[in-house]
């Protein structure tokens, strides 16, 4: 169950030169917690959790997870956060696919045996264990998605932030995936999913937030929005996550 | 204290080269090679005793400092550009790592190639050709210094580049031609007759790099020595500060 604060966003602003990407976020992700970050391409998700990872610069506001300021006391954060990317980004030059999971653990601080031993446990969970000597050339796209999932997993992170972690993949891969990422938050890790499938979201998520043009437009339980969202047409609660999104998405642009 | 994750990091960037000597080590030791054939065996004994030494003799000790600058600039330079343009960046980037902790990493990395691509010439020369050492302290003490001044070179490089070009290019049309300029073929004795070229050799700092270790390895200098390496102990110090200031404001890794 979710209970207390561990992420929070407190007046977040992205400037680029020419572009606001995100404008003044506040939000508040629940420890346990199953939140998504929905929105169409550009609405700021991607640097949202970006920003909280390290890999953005805030403009203004403040990040904190588990009480730790994202930029003063950035160590402790990337500690607690697994990020698997949208990007197949894994360091493919010369490293076979355990090598990967083993490298990335070490750079958490993970020594090399006990970071073996994890690497192990994970590609046999993530039937990835029968590639374990093979280059990243050599997997499917599938494999490379769990790959970075494994990979994110390696450290055993409190948070997970996983970005269009099925995009591309095959309804059976993405079945496959979300029995996974169901599996961590069970044992109790918060997860932070951006998606475009919404009926993804619908099924995994706890909470979801809308995001447009860098905005939140809405955010509540999957029930929580259908109930409160006036679709045309349609009795309330009545319509799927997919219509109150659009709904939503058509009155901004409106 | 350095963590576990720097030595992670310094492992992944030695192991990048071990793992492929074809395209890293074996390279630039052929090119000496080739050298040491055509200047030292074939053109060389034509031009008599340099400074008392054989021309072999001197110019490897040039050999030795070029190949070393080349595989310690090359290494962060391409690594980092590499690890940037594909995303895998983020890994290392998002890890509790401190940002002094990747730069050193990178750096000691490019300078364990460096001074290997170097010693893999030297050591064979003075096992099987006799050549000299005059000072083991001064040998080492110029080949670790000029390294990581050039590996924090590579990595400036390694995080202004936006494509390959970028990448290659201050090797290319810097680094190369200020090499060969050095003095790494020739004594500045043998320019003083051709004034551009020797005002162009005394404004290198190369031409201190190369005389340094011609001083570990032959006991002889052709330029003061103690403002040869106060100019490359500056040029090192400001260089790593330049790194250390890119790395805490993430600079081109933070968008």
């Amino acid at each position: 169950m979710p209970s207390g604060t561990i992420i929070s966003f407190k007046n977040f602003r992205k400037e680029y030169k020419d572009l606001t990407a995100v404008k003044g976020l506040d939000l508040d992700i629940k420890k346990g917690e199953f939140f998504g970050l929905l929105g169409p391409n550009g609405a700021g998700k991607t640097t949202t959790i970006s920003a909280l990872v390290g890999l953005v610069k805030l403009t203004s506001g403040s990040i904190t997870v588990k009480g730790h300021d994202s930029v003063k006391d950035y160590k402790k954060v990337h500690a607690l956060i697994g990020l698997a990317p949208q990007e197949e980004n894994l360091d493919f030059w010369f490293l076979n696919v355990r090598e990967i999971l083993v490298y990335h653990a070490g750079y958490f601080g993970i020594p090399q045996k006990e970071a073996g031993k994890k690497a192990d446990d994970l590609l046999k969970m993530m039937d990835l264990w029968e590639k374990r000597s093979s280059k990243v050339m050599e997997l499917s796209g599938g494999m490379k998605r769990r790959l970075l999932l494994a990979r994110a997993m390696m450290h055993g992170p409190e948070i997970i932030v996983m970005d269009e972690p099925t995009a591309g993949a095959d309804v059976e891969l993405r079945r496959k995936l979300w029995k996974y990422i169901k599996l961590l938050n069970r044992e109790g890790k918060t997860i932070i999913l951006t998606t475009h499938y919404l009926e993804e979201a619908e099924t995994l998520c706890d909470r979801v937030a809308i995001m447009n043009k860098g905005e939140i437009v809405a955010m509540g339980t999957p029930e929580e929005l259908k109930e409160n969202t006036k679709i045309k047409g349609m009795a309330a609660g009545k319509g799927r996550l997919e219509d109150v999104y659009m709904n939503l998405i058509r009155e901004e642009e409106s | 204290m350095l963590s576990t994750g720097f030595y992670t990091l310094l492992k992944r960037e030695v192991v990048r080269y071990m793992k492929s000597p074809w395209m890293t080590i074996v390279p630039p030791l052929i090119n000496a090679v080739l050298y040491m054939i055509i200047f030292g065996v074939a053109v060389g004994p034509r031009l008599g005793d340099v400074n008392g030494f054989g021309y072999i003799q001197f110019m490897l000790a040039g050999l030795v400092m070029m190949t070393a600058i080349i595989n310690a600039y090359n290494n962060p330079a391409f690594s980092l550009f590499q690890a940037r343009w594909h995303g895998n960046i983020a890994d290392v980037l998002t890890s509790p790592m401190s940002y002094f902790e990747i730069l050193m990493a990178n750096v000691i990395a490019g300078m364990f190639r460096g001074i290997l691509t170097g010693l893999l010439i030297l050591v064979p020369a003075v096992a099987l050709a006799g050549m000299p050492v005059a000072s083991v302290f001064w040998t080492l003490f110029f080949l670790l210094l000029v390294c990581f001044a050039f590996s924090c070179l590579g990595v400036i490089t390694g995080l202004w580049a936006s494509d390959w070009d970028g990448a290659n290019n201050l090797l290319t049309f810097v680094i190369t031609p200020l090499a060969y300029l050095g003095g790494v073929f020739y004594s500045i004795d043998m320019v003083k007759g051709i004034p551009l070229l020797y005002q162009l050799t005394l404004l290198n700092p190369i031409t201190y790099m190369v005389n340094g270790l011609r001083y570990g390895l032959l006991g002889m200098s052709e330029v003061d020595l103690m403002f040869g390496t106060a100019l490359i102990a500056i040029m090192s110090i400001g260089l790593f500060a330049v790194c250390l200031r890119l790395f805490s404001t993430g600079w081109n890794l933070k968008k």
